[in-house]
């Protein structure tokens, strides 16, 4: 998957989203969730980027703030050349066009009293794309076709599909704008697994299609090792390691990501490895510990992480962490970069 | 594994042929099978249908108005439009429906006749542009009718046609069925009780106590539809933005909408209408708008605050609606069922407000309320006048109230038939 | 919860503040006129008494003021000649309708004409000044303290205060010209106001900034009105010009007993229909009281009064109760236990009027309670576990079902106290509900302005106890 160097399409600078916390008779403010506290990283054109975390750790947050679906507080995010939180509204809506989204609850993002080819078609109206109602139609009804649906159901309304079928739906909706980036939101995680490995390769075959790129947020990491060329690994609203794929699998180097790693379930059941079991639980983003975030839990950690923010070290081509031992952190998993799903 | 989705692929609801029925076809449908609420429903349209034709049953002008010798007259036709006998825009505009809508439906309900088998969108289309040209036909009627020249009958054609027949005049004359006029009295007729010219008796200024119930009807549905619409519209706007945009904006309408609701209602109802001078059946439809739109406000923001969350909102806005379109066409559309079961009990507790204000004498004293009917009753005592327009107004109401519950129970999937 | 209710408890006061605005200015702007007793009316026509009654009866009831905000400070002399022009018709052009208002305005601007008036007493137009003479020994006279309220050595004080005022007002007033004055005359009367101004008269009458920030929003109905609020003084009724408070208080009686024992018997009656009717939801019994109360509650009010009224009392055909009424007039004293029969028999008709409609709602809110309750899991496991059926209802379901009807009671706070208008009119009950009917019909605004401000007062400590005993018996309720 090495194509020739283009210029990223996405490029993420220190985006940063605080939700302030109220209290008391007069609701004032006493602190706030840093659920996004400055994160980078960039999508180059064709690409897919998985943003892994545990729950709460703010890659939802993130995918949406980088929309503008959550206001960010300050950072940037360049998209196909334009500074997202630049933008006014009217941009912003113009510019929407050029970015999607694809949720995670297959149930709620179709709107219940619209039909398909509303859904589907609504979009291209509004941006320009077709002029009639009729060409709208005939648009959704190609879109559905695409992926995997019968045209036909453009008159019908969302109730009357199973939740694989609605996730097609939003994903014809999402590409139907023929965006430049796509933020895929947990979007195979409410799937059943047989569903799942169908909608993947459907956004596999409609990147190359449409030359899309994604920003695949998930939990699950053997999507992530099916699915992406770049993985983003975030703890409580930092990142702490990006590389590629075959980087992070082969050669984790944060301890968080080698953790997170000897968790995930195997392929093979007579590969042993060394499980890492991290102590105590995920302190809260409210008041997250100072210095290294997760030098709570860290096995490696010594005085200087409670004190001192590690900077991202890069240490490969493509590869950043942020720890002060980068260059301690071995590779104690051994790691076949083989993905579950036949493709 | 891909056969297995493909399996499901086909939607729940299969066969092809079959239409695909939206939100609003399945609550008809469910609600078609619930019988006393279906029956209810035709009763109102009955009653809306008394209302439309209450001339062609009561009127005492002639049909036809032929004395011998003379070119034949239409002084019933003559008088739909005549404001000096109509004075109320509510009769002219029920006359307006009676003349130019019943007109006007017949070639919509023709469409809707033809439309009845064919495939679903091309139907719904033809069924939706004839409905909205026949509401923009019948609005330029009424538009026009207001221009219509003012006819001066004043003879009141009974006493002439007496006076020519004593004169040996021939005189061809075709009544309706109750040769009566709502609004003015026989002096000679006081008081009369029940008898075959007067079915219900005349009221203390000698007017045919039925022909007022009947004229009276137009009343009380123009106050509670109306009325209802008013607040409903001015409510979900209200509410909608509160259930919004939240915060700020909704902390403050929310207080707004606790200072309306403490002030009790029926009181702040009578001081403002008794404050006005000369006033109408409007100004009655507006105060109680002004007092109702909180109920309507809270179910819609409810409604709003649960739905503001849902990916379908950031879907919308994600392809780049803006907020008017995601408020107004993405969330509205899915908040509004519970405000429209609201407002069908909102339309018999308007009715029942406005008949109320009228028994107390603080309603529009120029129309045939059924409040004032009762009031009347009271005052002279007198069975047939506390009755009659008693009944009509439990009959209304209830109606009203049955529909509504059917309405509600349709819109609730515990409940499905 | 604690933070819950003192948050709830301080948001009454802005709530109830905001109330008062809104009912004030609906009465304010309402058209016409308050008070019988001539009205401003064809200014030319009216004698020098009459419009010296309605100048008095507008400053007792504050009517001369502004509603909400006063910038009657700003006015300019030449804005002070126009008005005299016009109201005195000068230049011979003005409309009728312009003569009444500027008139008006010139009664009502009063201690702010003063200073300019001052000044135009320099005219050169002998007959311009004598019309600015007269104006002054109008609005010259100074506004009376309140003695209705404070401690009695402060009532004693502003009753002096009175009398003073009054003796200078009798002065100013005589300060006047008839429209006959000689040229001389005129100037002599010039000459003595110009005495009068003295510099105290002139301090009196030129605003500094800070007093001008005071009059905008303190020298308004608006702020007198609650400036006596706080006193708890509701005004006077411009009817009986008696206090409105002390009527009101005596009013309460009656419709608090009407509405006490008809709101228990409602509840009494219907908690047991809506659980019967629950527990055998589906049968014929059920469908029975379901179309009784369903009838019930379709009837207006008003029409089940007077049929009841027409019934039993007015002998068509039974003469049995009284046609209306608290209580038989009577000169021979009572035993208690007569007055109290008396009294009941009175409102045999009213409280079942009143229950009838009530109980209708009542019970099916019962009703849908239990039958909530019923349906969930926790009832299940209660008959799974081998209790009895009754155990099974009274213990669990009862109990859990009556939460909403029993918090509703706090809602019905305003209700019981301020009586049912129809009821209270049909029976001729004097309660708060006639009070307030009749005060609406004679436009008595401080008498309708207590009763719904009383009343809403209510209301708002009613939703908050509703709201709070929810609170309180419905632990799943949380309120962070």
């Amino acid at each position: 998957m090495t194509a020739e160097p283009r210029p990223p399409v996405v490029q993420v600078k220190d985006l940063v989203k605080h939700f302030p916390v109220y209290k008391g008779l007069f609701r004032r403010q006493v602190g706030s969730v840093k659920a996004v506290d400055g994160i980078s990283f960039d999508i180059q054109g064709g690409e897919t980027v998985a943003m892994v975390g545990e729950s709460g750790c703010g890659k939802t947050t993130a995918g949406r703030a980088m929309l503008r679906l959550i206001e960010p507080d300050s950072g940037e995010v360049w998209v196909s050349g334009r500074n997202v939180p630049d933008l006014d509204r009217d941009a912003l809506r113009n510019w929407r066009q050029k970015m999607q989204i694809i949720f995670q609850d297959p149930y709620s993002s179709l709107n219940p009293r619209q039909t398909i080819g509303q859904i589907i078609g609504g979009g291209l109206l509004l941006h320009g794309i077709v002029q009639t109602a009729a060409e709208a139609e005939d648009r959704a009804k190609e879109l559905l076709e695409r992926v995997g649906l019968q045209p036909r159901y453009t008159s019908r309304y969302p109730h009357e599909f199973s939740g694989g079928q609605r996730q097609r739906i939003g994903i014809a909706r999402a590409v139907a704008l023929n965006p430049d980036f796509i933020v895929c939101d947990e979007a195979v995680s409410a799937l059943d697994v047989s569903v799942q490995a169908q909608v993947i390769n459907l956004l596999l075959d409609l990147k190359d299609e449409f030359d899309l790129c994604y920003l695949f947020v998930t939990h699950d990491l053997s999507v992530v090792r099916h699915i992406a060329d770049h993985v983003v690994v975030m703890y409580l609203g930092q990142i702490v390691e990006r590389a590629s794929r075959a980087d992070i699998y082969a050669r984790p180097r944060h301890p968080y990501t080698q953790a997170l790693l000897s968790a995930a379930p195997r392929t093979d059941p007579h590969k042993r490895r060394k499980r890492v079991i991290l102590p105590g639980d995920v302190p809260s983003p409210i008041n997250p510990p100072a210095g290294c975030r997760f030098h709570t839990r860290c096995p490696l950690a010594g005085p200087r992480c409670s004190a001192e923010r590690p900077a991202a070290h890069r240490i490969a081509d493509d590869h950043y962490v942020a720890c002060h031992f980068y260059e301690d952190t071995t590779d104690p998993i051994d790691v076949t970069a083989s993905s579950p799903y036949p493709r | 594994m891909a056969d297995l989705e493909s399996a499901v692929d086909a939607p729940v609801a299969a066969d092809a042929r079959q239409e695909d029925p939206s939100y609003g076809e399945i609550v008809w449908g469910q609600f078609r099978k619930r019988r006393l609420a279906m029956a209810c429903l035709y009763g109102l349209v009955g009653l809306f249908l008394l209302a439309v034709y209450a001339p062609v049953l009561a009127s005492n002008k002639p049909f036809i108005w032929q004395p011998a010798g003379e070119p034949v007259q239409f002084p019933w036709f003559i008088s739909l439009f005549d404001r000096t006998f109509f004075e109320n825009q509510v009769d002219l505009f029920f006359n307006t429906l009676l003349v130019f809508g019943t007109i006007i439906a017949i070639p919509v309900a023709v469409v809707f006749v033809r439309t009845r088998n064919r495939l679903r969108r091309p139907r719904r289309a033809a069924r939706s542009r004839a409905l909205v040209a026949g509401i923009g036909a019948f609005l330029l009627c009424f538009a026009a009718v207001q221009a219509f020249p003012v006819q001066k009958q004043k003879e009141v054609f009974p006493r002439i046609q007496a006076q020519l027949e004593a004169a040996g005049t021939e005189v061809r004359a075709v009544y309706p069925p109750l040769p009566y006029s709502f609004r003015d009295g026989d002096i000679d007729q006081i008081g009369q009780p029940i008898s075959r010219a007067h079915l219900l008796g005349t009221d203390n200024a000698g007017r045919d106590v039925l022909t007022r119930l009947l004229f009276g009807t137009r009343i009380s549905l123009t106050i509670g539809v109306f009325a209802v619409a008013l607040y409903i519209t001015l409510g979900t706007i209200i509410g909608s933005i509160a259930g919004y945009y939240g915060g700020r904006v909704d902390a403050l309408i929310q207080r707004i909408i606790e200072v309306v609701i403490c002030v009790p209602s029926l009181f702040l109802i009578l001081t403002v209408a008794a404050f006005i001078e000369n006033r109408s059946i409007f100004h009655i439809m507006v105060i109680i708008a002004a007092v109702a739109w909180t109920s309507p406000a809270r179910l819609i923001r409810a409604e709003f605050l649960r739905l503001r969350n849902l990916d379908f909102v950031s879907a919308a806005r994600a392809v780049g609606y803006r907020e008017r379109t995601i408020i107004f066409k993405e969330i509205l559309p899915n908040a509004i069922a519970p405000v429209l079961v609201a407002a069908t009990f909102g339309v018999a507790r308007a009715i029942l407000i406005e008949s109320t204000m009228s028994f107390l004498g603080l309603g529009d004293i120029t129309v045939p309320s059924w409040g004032q009917i009762l009031n009347t009753g009271r005052t002279t005592s007198d069975w047939v006048l506390i009755l009659a327009p008693g009944f009509a107004i439990f009959v209304t109401v209830s109606l009203l109230n049955l529909v509504g519950e059917g309405f509600r129970d349709a819109l609730d999937p515990k409940l499905r038939k | 919860m604690l933070q819950y209710t003192i948050k709830r408890l301080l948001l009454v006061i802005p709530t109830f503040f905001l109330i008062s605005l809104l009912i004030f200015v609906v009465l304010n702007i309402a058209p016409g006129r308050p008070g019988a007793t001539g009205g401003a009316g064809q200014g030319e026509q009216q004698n020098q008494e009459q419009k010296e009654s309605y100048r008095i009866f507008k400053e007792q009831f504050n009517l001369d003021k502004p509603i909400l905000i006063n910038t009657r400070f700003s006015l300019t002399r030449d804005e002070v000649r126009r008005l005299i022009e016009v109201a005195y018709n000068l230049d011979g052009t003005a409309l009728a309708r312009d003569r009444i208002k500027a008139q008006e305005a010139l009664d009502d601007y009063r201690e702010y004409l003063v200073r300019h008036l001052v000044e135009l007493l320099d005219d050169p137009d002998p007959a311009f000044q004598r019309l600015v003479v007269n104006q002054l020994s109008v609005s010259a006279q100074q506004p009376f303290r309140n003695d209705r309220r404070g401690s009695e050595e402060r009532r004693q004080r502003a009753r002096e205060e009175n009398q003073r005022i009054g003796a200078e007002n009798l002065a100013v007033k005589q300060m006047r010209l008839d429209a006959d004055a000689s040229p001389e005359e005129i100037a002599a009367m010039v000459q003595a106001w110009k005495d009068w101004y003295t510099p105290d008269k002139q301090e009196r009458y030129t605003f500094t900034g800070r007093e001008k920030l005071s009059i905008l929003l303190l020298d308004t109905r608006f702020a007198k009105y609650w400036g006596n609020l706080l006193y708890l003084d509701f005004g006077l009724s411009t009817v009986d010009r008696r206090p409105v408070l002390p009527t009101l208080l005596g009013k309460i009686r009656y419709s608090l007993s009407l509405t006490t024992i008809a709101v228990l018997l409602a509840y009494t009656i219907a908690i047991p229909i809506g659980i019967l009717s629950a527990v055998r939801q589906g049968t014929r019994l059920d469908a029975i009281v379901t179309v009784i109360l369903f009838i019930m509650f379709s009837l207006p009010t008003f029409f089940t009064g007077t049929v009841l009224l027409k019934l039993f009392s007015e002998g068509d055909p039974f003469a049995i109760f009284p046609t209306g009424d608290f209580q038989t007039m009577h000169s021979d004293p009572w035993t208690t236990w007569q007055t109290f029969k008396d009294i009941v028999w009175h409102l045999v008709l009213p409280i079942t009027t009143y229950t009838s409609v009530s109980l209708a709602a009542l019970s099916r809110y019962a009703r849908t309670g239990v039958i909530d309750v019923i349906r969930s899991d926790y009832i299940r496991t209660a008959r799974a576990k081998g209790l009895s059926e009754p155990a099974v209802i009274l213990k669990h379901a009862v109990r859990n079902g009556m939460i909403p009807i029993l918090t509703l009671l706090g809602g019905l706070l305003p209700t019981v106290v301020a009586g049912s208008v129809v009821i209270e009119v049909v029976f001729n009950i004097p309660g708060m509900g006639q009070y307030i009917y009749n005060a609406i019909q004679l436009r008595d605004y401080n008498a309708v302005m207590a009763v719904l401000l009383a009343s809403s007062f209510l209301a708002l400590i009613g939703i908050l106890l509703s709201d709070l005993s929810y609170a309180l018996v419905d632990p799943r309720i949380s309120f962070d």
